[in-house]
């Protein structure tokens, strides 16, 4: 009895001890907090809504294999949700990139905000042979007169840097930086044209 | 022997025939004086003898007896009376050749009432000595008193009109309201159809006659409506009772060439139809159209922008020529126009009239067409209107029957006139009676609405009056601060809005990882004893330089 029950503590420790660990990322560890001066005498935006297209809404990395196949990863996954992750990183991103507005984020629209941009992301993931592509569009709206100023799709297909998941989420976490350029150019323009 | 010589002694004649003699020379004296002291004796041909007695009946002049009736007989044809009279020698010299005899009757007329001393007296036969040449012995005596003394100054004319009748002899010619002359005849012409009025103006007012001068037939009262008011006028009261004619120079005449004795002048039937022709010299045209005529009316203006320059003469088919009323499609309405020169500004003369004459034909070739103009788009009246038209059709001058014809252009009057017609039929085909009736019905059910709303108004008042209702307002204040408080909770702001939120995220995640499980499960369900050995994940590489 006592041998059957070693082997069968063996046989799960060898079982356990060859299953891969599984690895969490994040797009930056920057604090969003450190990076806001205030609200005061700025023009408010918030990021309202983001939604991910259904395939890539879950908590795993996705990569297209060379066959054209979609692979969810079982061991690489994210921290927080997508949502969550791009979300933080693009506000970071935004306030360092247009640092005259004051930008927020929380899925419901706010009162206080006078403008409000919204996104929707129909792919984010790397391939095998070592792209990563971004895509969807964005809004931006007046909330003053309630009015759509400004709608722009964008496709970002960008080489990652170096191999493996940490290498494609450093290049998706590159490309979310662009994206959150392009908003904030789009937000001085708005305001330009709003001053003529 | 020589027989002896006879002697034969003279006869003597007898004394006695003195006697004879005598009474042959005293007859023959007697009978000398006879005629030497009787006067001449005179034939007056008469309508009838009404009232005049031989041997009764007095010539007089003046009022003195000069003579006396001796006979009356009929004459030849018994279709009057002759009557002889015998003037007293003194009166011889009033026979002249333009002498007038007339009964004297007692005489009730629009002039006045004459000849009542004959009531008594009984008929008399008046003479009016003349000027002229002395020893007429026979006459035409009128019934009655001549309108114009024989010796009287002045100037006779004549009054034509197709229209104006009702005038009688006697009938007074007014100068502005002034008694200047009368009517002396009146006849009407069968065979063109003409009044024809023999006028006497007297001496010194014939001297206003002239070309320009206008006369009108001057009987009644004149009321004219505008937008000034009403006004009345009448020229006189004898001529409001009797009638007669007026005449004057138009005001926007100048004085014409002197008149002769016997000039004809046109009788217009008012002041307005005179002063609107009041120039002597025009030309008249034909004009041709092709679209209906109705509402144009003689007398009609004729205009060049604006500016009256003439009026329609007539309208009638009997100006146009067979040739046009065979040879065309549609057969034209002939209107025939006058112009006067004088419109224009120039002199009311012959010579402006052929000097208008000879122009039209240059303005034509440049462009001048006549066409049909609305006047009053309610009583659908229309004028003729003369314009340049650059880009119309070809045109001349030329001869169409009696007259010149102007070429004329449509202006689609028509058209307008058509589509007016529409709207007029569609708005007389409006449900406005029912429309009316419905909306009848609406005011009385919106009078039953209103009195029911005044009740409500009523007991609503009555509510607001009461104690309980007056703390409504606070208490729903109260209720809605508290209601206030408790959605600040559920705010997205709010600790508890993020937490449901963080749960929300943290079940789809639970949700997702047992969705993973599960499908472990189906496809290999002994991987929950051995554990399928672990397949790493597919690396994305590095592209390649």
């Amino acid at each position: 009895m006592k041998s059957i029950a070693l082997i069968l503590g063996s046989f799960l420790l060898v079982c356990c001890a060859s299953t891969p660990r599984v690895h969490y990322y994040e797009f930056s560890k920057t604090d969003l907090q450190k990076t806001d001066t205030g609200k005061a005498g700025r023009i408010s935006v918030g990021i309202a809504k983001i939604e991910l297209a259904e395939d890539i809404d879950i908590r795993s990395l996705m990569l297209e294999k060379s066959d054209r196949s979609m692979h969810t990863a079982e061991y690489h996954r994210w921290q927080h949700s997508l949502v969550d992750s791009i979300r933080r990183h693009l506000t970071t991103e935004l306030a360092e990139a247009g640092p005259e507005f004051h930008f927020e984020s929380h899925s419901a629209t706010s009162n206080s905000w006078q403008l409000t941009i919204q996104l929707k992301f129909d792919a984010f993931y790397g391939t095998e042979d070592g792209r990563s592509i971004v895509s969807g569009f964005w809004k931006l709206m007046d909330n003053e007169s309630d009015r759509e100023t400004q709608k722009e799709s964008f496709k970002i297909d960008s080489e990652i840097q170096r191999d493996g998941y940490a290498g494609l989420v450093e290049t998706q976490a590159s490309q979310l930086t662009r994206l959150a350029s392009d908003l904030a150019e789009a937000i001085h323009q708005n305001q330009a044209e709003q001053n003529l | 022997m020589t027989p002896p010589e006879a002697k034969i002694k003279p006869r003597k004649i007898s004394a006695i025939w003195f006697v004879p003699f005598l009474a042959l020379v005293v007859g023959g004296l007697m009978l000398t004086n006879h005629y030497m002291s009787k006067g001449p004796e005179i034939r007056i041909s008469m309508a009838d003898a009404e009232g005049i007695v031989p041997g009764k009946t007095k010539i007089k002049s003046l009022s003195v007896d000069i003579g006396i009736v001796q006979n009356v007989a009929f004459n030849q044809d018994f279709s009057g009376v002759v009557i002889t009279a015998l003037i007293d020698k003194e009166a011889r010299a009033l026979l002249r050749e333009d002498s007038q005899f007339w009964a004297v009757r007692p005489r009730i007329g629009a002039s006045g009432i004459s000849g009542i001393g004959t009531l008594l007296s009984g008929v008399h036969i008046e003479l009016s000595p003349g000027e002229g040449k002395p020893g007429r012995r026979t006459f035409d005596g009128m019934m009655d008193i001549p309108v114009t003394p024989g010796t009287a100054n002045g100037m006779r004319i004549s009054l034509v009109s197709e229209s104006v009748g009702a005038l009688s002899n006697a009938d007074p010619v007014l100068h502005r309201g002034y008694r200047v002359g009368r009517i002396e005849s009146a006849s009407f012409d069968m065979n063109i159809r003409q009044f024809r009025y023999q006028v006497f103006i007297e001496s010194p007012y014939h001297e206003l006659l002239n070309t320009s001068i206008r006369f009108w037939k001057a009987s009644g009262i004149t009321v004219q409506a505008d937008t000034e008011g009403l006004a009345l006028s009448t020229e006189s009261l004898e001529s409001v009772i009797s009638g007669g004619v007026a005449f004057d120079l138009p005001e926007r005449s100048r004085p014409g060439e002197s008149v002769q004795d016997g000039h004809e002048y046109e009788l217009f039937a008012s002041r307005r139809d005179a002063e609107e022709q009041p120039f002597t010299y025009y030309t008249q045209y034909l004009l041709l159209f092709n679209e209906s005529v109705r509402g144009l009316e003689r007398g009609a203006p004729v205009e060049y922008r604006g500016m009256q320059v003439g009026s329609v003469s007539d309208i009638s088919f009997e100006y146009l020529p067979e040739e046009v009323t065979l040879g065309s499609e549609q057969i034209p309405i002939p209107v025939l126009i006058r112009l006067d020169a004088a419109r224009l500004g120039w002199e009311d003369s012959a010579e402006s009239r052929q000097l208008l004459e000879t122009d039209l034909v240059k303005r034509v070739d440049a462009g001048l067409r006549g066409s049909l103009a609305t006047a009053n788009l309610l009583t659908g009246s229309l004028y003729v209107s003369f314009d340049f038209f650059e880009n119309a059709e070809p045109g001349f001058v030329r001869v169409l029957g009696d007259y010149l014809a102007l070429p004329t252009i449509s202006t689609g009057l028509s058209e307008i006139e058509k589509k007016i017609g529409e709207i007029l039929t569609t708005f007389e085909a409006l449900p406005i009676e029912e429309s009316v009736e419905d909306a009848r019905n609406a005011i009385a059910k919106l009078e039953s609405t209103l009195g029911s709303a005044d009740e409500i108004f009523e007991k609503l008042n009555a509510m607001l009056n009461d104690e309980t209702v007056a703390t409504l307002p606070s208490t729903l204040t109260d209720s809605i601060t508290q209601l206030k408080v408790a959605l600040q909770g559920f705010s997205p702001n709010s600790k508890l809005y993020q937490d449901i939120g963080d749960s929300i995220e943290q079940l789809k995640s639970a949700i997702e990882a047992f969705e993973g499980f599960a499908q472990k499960i189906e496809n290999r369900p002994s991987s929950l004893i051995f554990s399928k050995p672990a397949k790493p994940d597919p690396e994305p590489k590095k592209p390649s330089k």
